[in-house]
């Protein structure tokens, strides 16, 4: 008994341990964009969304329902990782997999926006995940049960397609309801400086400067100027025109940034 | 690894408990509960099941796993999760493993950045690094971030675990997000028209000198763009790119106000905008202020005596009227007569009755301050009227003062004593005369207070104090 409670919970904490990317990084980089996965030198890889922030994956079982490998992941220095605070935790990928708790035997279907809606019957569970449903449930940790919220229940097959919803979520970004056109970066102290310091967007792009230090710092170019921001304090820019755009903290000018709009 | 072993020591802990078993029907809010499985729960007031984490938010609660009850597996799958239990606030200073900063635990879940060492230093003692715990990323999104701790004035870590008696109470306090809000209950994906905007106050009715939280939350499915927070009117807080958003208002000393209004306005990542308001009343007649004095003259008296009644009120206030009540009915109303009002009335009823008693001074602005309740107890033996008298009402550093104790009962007066305001007793004088201490001289300013006892012959008592203001010359 003891033995099996072990390994499941070994599977929640053993994230970290597994996490290990297929290729080594010589090289780090402070250049990346909304999107992107990635780590500092710990093992721990992250999520960075459109608003600046990374998210957790809480297990294992949670990046493998949205990656195949680790091949895509960016290593960047640990300093700006720490000026990235964390948005919260990413969830399953809706469709691919159903999900239930040890404590309880319902089992649930993840639609989107991180909804759990519980399936029914045993009919609607064969429906969606054919006769070898058993196999594509999942026990979400109780502890991470609480990052998913809880929609209708599912009475007819016709309220929910697997393949639809992964249709619908094809990123991270996607099934959290961000919007593609928007865009965050961190100011840290002067030797993290713009995190990131460099990031491709679209035209039409909202980039968002927050600031995450305890001292004050602007954000300064030839197109657009903010006022002094001290800690917590945000200003936007919408980039309407494609080119490169450098831009410097207006109180530190050896801080420098580049937004490239494509 | 690491979290692995810690994770087994709570299922260990669980595991060897004796079994308890007992009804689900029977659980009362608070409760710790388990079933067949080690894991242990917290039974919330909402019927929900709250889930320990780690194994370290447990032991910020409770010291061991002695009073968990074992609930059988059905019924534990009948109990719906609730969430996720934080750290009990000013308990410990938490961090994650991906970013230096260290923060103090607040009220319902809110993690403050502590600015500097030093302030680490003054909140938490010198070997403050010792209670930093490491809270899983994973976990962390179970917590919001507050504002910055940047004064020792600005947050009080024994005070806030004070605040937080049970996990309920906590929960309370926190900023109920409307993902917690969801959890488990039959809400529909549907895209909301306008954003859904909550606005909170853990405190109301208000105090002078209260520190107050004010929380917001919204929801949209596009997304929040920005939350700001107002008091009267004031920005106190604007939040980016979140859906909770919190600030802290330090109530003034004195205000000249009945009612305070918190407001919020959201704003959507597609530009929608939304706003709330919350009306906050200034603290009504119903909790004791420090600003409305009672002195009853004899507590205890004999069936058919009287005794009298005085309500004063501070300096501070300005006075309106000042109204006492016997056992909430009305007794006597004292319009513009400066800053007490006095009744004396013949007590009537069988030995062991009592009677409650307060006053309540309303200011000009209509400001209500109630007195704390004294009790008078009908009883065979009435206790003796004392009087404590200064010979000045204040006096220079430098100077004494004599401080007067006299007693007066129907059975006579066994004895008269001054004391200091440890009630360490400086004089007692035998018999019926009044009882005299020179007191002084101070060195220092400040006010000094005595208190004066007298008993009867049958041995009844009663205390008194005075004060004496000493001044600089």
């Amino acid at each position: 008994m003891f033995k099996r409670i072990t390994s499941l919970i070994a599977a929640i904490a053993m994230l970290a341990g597994t996490f290990m990317p297929v290729s080594t990084f010589a090289a780090t980089t402070s250049s990346f964009n909304p999107g992107t996965l990635i780590k500092g030198s710990g093992q721990a890889v992250y999520y960075f969304a459109e608003n600046g922030k990374r998210y957790v994956f809480p297990n294992e079982k949670t990046y493998f329902t949205w990656y195949n490998d680790f091949n895509k992941v960016v290593q960047i220095p640990d300093t700006l990782l720490y000026a990235i605070p964390i948005g919260g935790n990413v969830t399953y990928r809706p469709g691919k997999k159903m999900v239930k708790i040890t404590t309880d035997p319902k089992v649930y279907v993840v639609d989107e926006g991180g909804y759990l809606r519980h399936v029914t019957t045993e009919q609607l569970a064969q429906t969606f995940y054919n006769i070898n449903w058993k196999n594509q449930v999942d026990d979400v940790p109780d502890a991470f049960f609480t990052n998913y919220k809880t929609g209708n229940a599912i009475t007819t097959a016709a309220e929910y397609s697997p393949a639809n919803v992964m249709t619908n979520t094809t990123t991270i970004s996607k099934d959290k309801g961000f919007d593609e056109l928007m865009a965050a970066v961190s100011i840290g102290n002067t030797m993290t400086g713009f995190v990131p310091s460099s990031m491709t967007v679209k035209k039409g792009t909202t980039v968002t400067w927050t600031n995450q230090d305890s001292a004050t710092h602007s954000v300064k170019s030839d197109g657009f100027q903010s006022e002094n921001l001290s800690y917590n304090q945000s200003y936007s820019h919408t980039f309407n025109s494609t080119g490169s755009f450098q831009y410097y903290d207006g109180l530190h000018t050896s801080v420098v940034g580049t937004i490239n709009v494509q | 690894m690491k979290s692995i072993s810690v994770i087994g020591l709570i299922l260990m802990a669980a595991l060897i408990l004796s079994s308890n078993v007992a009804n689900a029907a029977t659980l009362s809010a608070g409760t710790l509960i388990k079933a067949s499985g080690p894991a242990v729960y917290y039974y919330s007031d909402t019927g929900k099941r709250l889930v320990f984490p780690t194994e370290k938010t447990f032991k910020t609660w409770f010291s061991d796993f002695s009073n968990v009850t074992t609930v059988t597996d059905a019924e534990l799958a009948a109990i719906p999760l609730g969430g996720n239990v934080t750290y009990k606030p000013g308990v410990k200073l938490v961090k994650i493993t991906t970013d230096p900063s260290v923060y103090a635990v607040a009220a319902g879940g809110v993690l403050r950045h502590i600015a500097s060492e030093s302030l680490a230093v003054s909140l938490y003692g010198p070997d403050w690094n010792t209670k930093v715990d490491d809270v899983p990323d994973a976990f962390f999104t179970n917590y919001n971030v507050g504002s910055e701790i940047t004064s020792t004035s600005d947050f009080s870590p024994s005070a806030i675990t004070a605040l937080a008696t049970s996990i309920d109470a906590d929960k309370l306090a926190r900023t109920t997000g409307q993902t917690t809000d969801n959890q488990n209950t039959n809400t529909t994906t549907t895209t909301p028209t306008a954003p859904i905007v909550t606005l909170t106050s853990n405190k109301s009715p208000l105090h002078l000198n209260d520190l107050v939280t004010i929380s917001a939350t919204a929801s949209y499915a596009t997304g929040i763009r920005q939350i700001s927070l107002f008091f009267d009117g004031q920005l106190l807080n604007t939040c980016n790119y979140t859906t909770i958003c919190n600030v802290d208002y330090h109530m003034p000393a004195y205000y000249q106000k009945d009612s305070f209004e918190a407001s919020v306005t959201v704003q959507t990542i597609d530009l929608k905008t939304a706003s709330k308001v919350l009306d906050l009343p200034f603290a009504s007649a119903t909790q004791a202020a420090s600003e409305a004095s009672i002195k009853v003259d004899r507590s205890t008296i004999n069936p058919g005596q009287s005794t009298g009644i005085t309500v004063t009120a501070a300096e501070t206030v300005n006075v309106k009227n000042i109204t006492i009540y016997v056992d909430t009915s009305t007794v006597k109303g004292c319009d513009y007569l400066g800053r007490t009002c006095q009744w004396s009335q013949v007590y009537n009823g069988n030995i062991g009755k009592t009677f409650n008693v307060y006053g309540i001074i309303t200011d000009t602005s209509g400001r209500a301050y109630r007195t704390t309740d004294e009790t008078i107890t009908l009883a065979a033996n009435d206790s003796p009227a004392v009087t404590v008298l200064t010979s000045k009402p204040w006096i220079y550093v430098g100077e004494t003062v004599d401080v007067t104790v006299s007693g007066a009962d129907d059975n006579g007066i066994q004895s008269n004593i001054v004391s200091d305001a440890q009630k360490a007793v400086l004089k007692t004088c035998s018999g019926a005369s009044p009882c005299t201490y020179s007191a002084g001289p101070w060195s220092q300013t400040g006010t000094y207070t005595f208190y004066g006892k007298a008993t009867d012959l049958l041995g009844a008592s009663d205390e008194r104090s005075v004060t004496v203001e000493v001044r600089n010359n």
